[in-house]
């Protein structure tokens, strides 16, 4: 069974890669982004099955890469979106998210999160 | 009324009556007739009393079928006793009395009676009062003093108690006798200019010529006027003396109409005054000028403080050429003959415009193109100042202008000045009422300023000008109002086109600086040609049309914020009672501006303190899901294996021990803020080399950025700066170069002086930062407001920005050729100069700058 490949992005070092530790312990395979940029780079080498988006970011913020992202061809894989912002509803309308996860987050809830959304998601 | 009591009607004001009665029933028939008759001819009647008590008088009145409650309950009927009247501490004094009957006169004038009714009973003056010897002089004033007020006297003599030789002295002192319920012109009455010195010949030979001329007469001449019906025949003693008095009487008559004519005029008109506020002036000139047969009867006013006049109102006779259209602001300088006489108090009588003096020349120039033949004219004058004149002119020949003219003249001036000081002071009332009222409504800082303005026009101004000082000290055009409101948008030009020059002819700097009014009474077209810098401004301002002007400051709790502009079209407008006015009218907006600011001001401190909160918890969240996410993650790691390898123990400290660094970090920038917020942030100066502390700073970013390549090019600088601070902010900017560099190109930072000034600059290639951010980048949170892309330079900027303002110095931000972003620290080197005052340096003066110099200064609401 090939592993769900997850796309972290995220400009503090420090979360992208704690949250990377815990995803590969859990057996996923990860990729790295510090912003908005950088995460289109990515996804345009090869496809992701879901993807972990901070909001405030330099170059290119959460909201300005999810459009960018839905705008080229697909299939687009579902992104739920960790941010330590006040304003979930806009953060989601912006980024068209499947989940939201406030920071600070406590990890097991990210995992629990991830484990139901790559299921979900999953080709039958 | 009873019927004896018939003649009773004829009775006018001014009429003094000696009332000789011998029953009680002659005296209640005649009191009750009189009082009746005062009360329905809407007069203000009182009754002095004596001898018969007030209940008495009341059951008279009443029995004769009058309701006297009413007229007791609103004062039209008073009853008063004599001793309060007539007498003072107990001594009668005639001179006192008259001025207290006057004084009554007066008030029921004031109160809105045609006249005053008076009736008393003179038997307090048999009591043996000291002083009451002098009854009859009283009379005899009284009886002067009739024409002289709207009043109708009747004077009770009981002949049962009196002495008939001072009832014959008493007679002698009044022109009209009652004698029971009878009332009779009296013949033993000799009137008060006869009783001049050297007038005693006069009338012996004017006595002695009637003698003559009635014996002649076979008959007793015609009465076409029906005047001798009025005396009933009595005997042929009184019938004989009726007709010597007859040829004069005729003379009287005419004479006394004329007073009627003219009395009636001037109470009409005084009644109109008093009961109208806004009765059209040319209606009461129409009276006065009818009363006395003038063309013309005119107010002129003065401009306030000068000798140009305006002729304000007129009345012209049918078939009479108005003069008003041409007789605007009229320079009496000239003048000097007339306004001699006007100063000095004096009426102007021309009786013949041919006959002036010789000095009148420049008089005559203005008199004679009006047609004028014959002219009278009298000062105005309110609170000891001249402030214009009323007059009559005939057109139609030369006249004479007898005393009842120039008294018609000098009362009627007198009643229109006290109605116009009466009518200003109710408009200023209700226009300062109002102006509380409207800005009351409203915290609206803009609305506000907004009211202000519209609130001077055009009571105070034909056009206005609000400036209220930014925080940068400078003052700025902040609302504005034209009576017109199609001509506001030149006043809007105004500002567009011509800033604010403290040096300038607007006296709203000097104003604002010294908190002192300022007026400009006569500004010409060559006043504005001088000042105006270019053609433009010369064409607004011929445009707006502004003649004089009054500038005074706004002041709230004692700071000058502000200063309102008035502006008039009319030369002079703004005189004392402008300017009091207008201070008054500033207070209050000054009041309300401030109100508005302070409200404004915290709202934006509650806002700005949310504000801070979602920062303060946005920057804290990242360092805390670190922590916490670590020690979770190696919780479970230790769950699931039982142990933990060495390597994930020691990442995991390391990452607990920076995260924590960076928590604490915040902690103190944060608390950095609200020093700064609380003016508490101080440097601590010292000569420090900057070339080294460029080095270690960079040093820290190299250990911190190891992928990050930084370029430094430093000159040898010295400088006195708190080197902590600065490198604070050195740190600051190379963290956000960093943070923002596109990967493979390097951070410059160049360190450079020039003369006194120092220049450290830090320049990264990033995407850069867009121009409508650059302003605002260096705000308090700024970065916080939602959707910015400039994440994470949080309370940094904000930070390096007050501390190099602090050191003197400023900080700004461009976008060089090549991309990205360069930040450049320019300070003072503070080695040559001379060392900053502690005041400069306290932090309460460094205000973070609000917006371009030429935006209106309003706060942010």
């Amino acid at each position: 069974m090939v592993k769900p490949r997850i796309l972290i992005v995220d400009d503090d070092d420090t979360i992208r890669e704690l949250v990377s530790m815990a995803l590969e312990d859990e057996g996923y395979a990860t990729a790295e982004a510090r912003h908005g940029l950088e995460a289109l780079a990515v996804v345009r080498q090869a496809p992701v099955d879901l993807i972990l988006l901070d909001m405030r970011m330099p170059l290119m913020d959460g909201g300005e890469f999810a459009q960018a992202y839905h705008e080229g061809p697909g299939p687009h894989a579902p992104i739920i979106v960790f941010s330590a912002g006040r304003d979930a509803d806009d953060a989601i309308a912006r980024t068209g998210a499947v989940g939201y996860l406030p920071k600070p987050f406590d990890l097991a809830h990210l995992l629990a999160l991830v484990a139901q959304t790559v299921t979900r998601s999953a080709p039958a | 009324m009873n019927a004896p009591c018939e003649s009773l009607a004829s009775l006018r004001p001014q009429d003094h009556i000696a009332f000789l009665y011998e029953t009680e029933e002659e005296h209640r028939a005649v009191v009750a007739a009189f009082v009746c008759q005062g009360l329905e001819r809407d007069a203000r009647v009182v009754y002095i009393a004596h001898s018969h008590p007030e209940q008495a008088i009341l059951a008279a009145l009443r029995a004769s079928g009058l309701q006297v409650e009413p007229y007791l309950a609103s004062g039209q009927l008073a009853i008063v006793s004599a001793s309060q009247v007539y007498l003072r501490d107990g001594t009668f004094d005639p001179q006192k009395t008259m001025a207290r009957l006057a004084l009554e006169a007066g008030q029921s004038l004031a109160q809105g009676h045609r006249v005053l009714y008076i009736t008393g009973e003179m038997a307090w003056a048999l009591d043996g009062a000291p002083g009451c010897e002098r009854l009859v002089e009283y009379e005899r004033d009284s009886d002067a003093l009739m024409p002289g007020t709207a009043c109708v006297g009747l004077c009770q003599y009981d002949r049962r108690r009196f002495d008939p030789a001072l009832l014959l002295q008493v007679l002698a002192a009044h022109p009209l006798v009652m004698v029971g319920t009878a009332l009779y012109h009296n013949t033993r009455y000799i009137p008060p200019a006869s009783l001049r010195p050297g007038a005693a010949t006069a009338l012996l030979e004017q006595w002695l010529e009637d003698l003559a001329a009635w014996h002649q007469a076979q008959d007793p001449p015609a009465d076409p006027d029906g005047f001798l019906e009025r005396q009933p025949r009595q005997s042929g003693r009184e019938a004989r003396l009726a007709a010597r008095s007859f040829a004069s009487a005729q003379a009287m008559r005419r004479t006394v109409e004329y007073r009627l004519a003219i009395e009636g005029a001037l109470a009409q008109a005084s009644r109109l005054l008093a009961t109208d506020e806004s009765v059209d002036l040319s209606n009461i000139l129409a009276i006065l000028g009818q009363a006395v047969g003038a063309s013309r009867a005119y107010v002129f006013h003065f401009r306030d403080g000068t000798h140009r006049a305006d002729n304000t109102d007129e009345w012209c006779a049918p078939g009479v050429e108005p003069q008003k259209p041409n007789l605007q602001d009229v320079d009496c300088t000239p003048l000097t003959w007339w306004m001699g006489k006007l100063q000095r108090n004096q009426e102007i009588a021309i009786t013949d415009l041919a006959q002036l003096p010789p000095e009148a020349k420049p008089e005559r120039q203005i008199l004679e193109p009006q047609g004028i033949r014959a002219l009278l004219a009298v000062p105005m004058f309110s609170r000891g100042q001249l402030i214009g004149f009323l007059g009559f002119d005939d057109t139609q020949a030369p006249r004479q202008w007898p005393p009842e003219d120039v008294r018609l003249l000098r009362t009627a001036a007198e009643t229109l000045v006290a109605h116009e000081e009466r009518r200003r002071a109710a408009e200023t009332l209700s226009f300062l009422a109002e102006a509380s009222r409207v800005l009351a409504n409203s915290l609206d800082y803009r609305v506000t300023l907004q009211n202000v303005a519209r609130l001077c026009v055009p009571i105070l101004a034909d056009w206005c000008v609000v400036n209220i000082v930014g925080s940068d000290g400078v003052s700025r055009q902040a609302a504005f109002a034209h009576a017109d409101p199609a001509r506001e948008p030149l006043i809007a030009a105004l500002r567009e086109s011509y800033s604010p020059n403290p040096e300038g002819p607007h006296p709203a700097g000097l104003v604002e600086r010294t908190g002192q009014w300022a007026v400009r009474s006569e500004i010409t077209d060559d006043d504005w040609a001088a000042v105006a810098p270019d053609s433009g401004f010369l064409r607004i301002m011929r445009q707006l049309e502004m003649r004089s002007g009054l500038v005074v400051p706004l002041v709230a709790r004692g700071r000058v914020i502000g200063s309102l502009s008035l502006a008039s079209a009319r030369s002079h407008r703004y005189g004392a009672a402008e300017v009091a006015l207008a201070e008054d009218l500033a207070r209050r907006g000054a009041l309300a501006v401030d109100n508005a600011r302070l409200y404004c001001e915290a709202r934006q401190a509650v806002r700005a303190r949310d504000e801070f909160l979602s920062v303060a918890a946005h920057e804290l969240k990242t360092p805390i899901t670190g922590l916490r996410g670590y020690a979770q993650l190696a919780l479970r790691r230790l769950e699931r294996d039982g142990s933990l390898e060495p390597s994930q123990v020691r990442r995991a400290m390391e990452i607990i021990d920076q995260q924590s660094r960076r928590l604490s970090q915040l902690v103190g920038q944060l608390l950095e803020v609200s020093r700064i917020e609380a003016g508490q942030l101080r440097l601590e100066r010292q000569p420090a080399d900057l070339a080294a502390l460029v080095e270690e700073a960079v040093a820290f970013s190299r250990a911190r950025y190891s992928r990050q390549h930084i370029v430094v090019r430093a000159q040898p600088v010295t400088a006195v700066v708190d080197p902590l601070r600065l490198e604070q902010v050195l740190t600051n900017l190379l963290d956000n170069a960093c943070k923002f560099n596109r990967d493979g190109f390097p951070v410059e930072v160049e360190l450079s002086a020039n003369g006194g000034e120092v220049a450290l600059s830090v320049r990264d290639y990033g995407s850069g930062i867009a121009p409508k951010d650059r302003e605002r980048i260096f705000e308090r949170f700024y970065p916080a407001e939602a959707g910015h892309p400039a994440t994470g330079m949080g309370l940094g900027l904000f930070l390096s920005q007050q501390i190099v303002t602090l050191h003197g110095g400023h900080i700004t931000v461009d976008c060089p050729p090549g991309g990205g972003s360069r930040f450049v620290v320019t300070l003072p080197s503070g080695l040559d100069a001379q060392p900053h005052s502690p005041a400069s340096t306290s932090s309460s003066q460094a205000q973070p700058k609000r917006g371009p110099s030429g935006e209106a200064p309003y706060p942010d609401c």
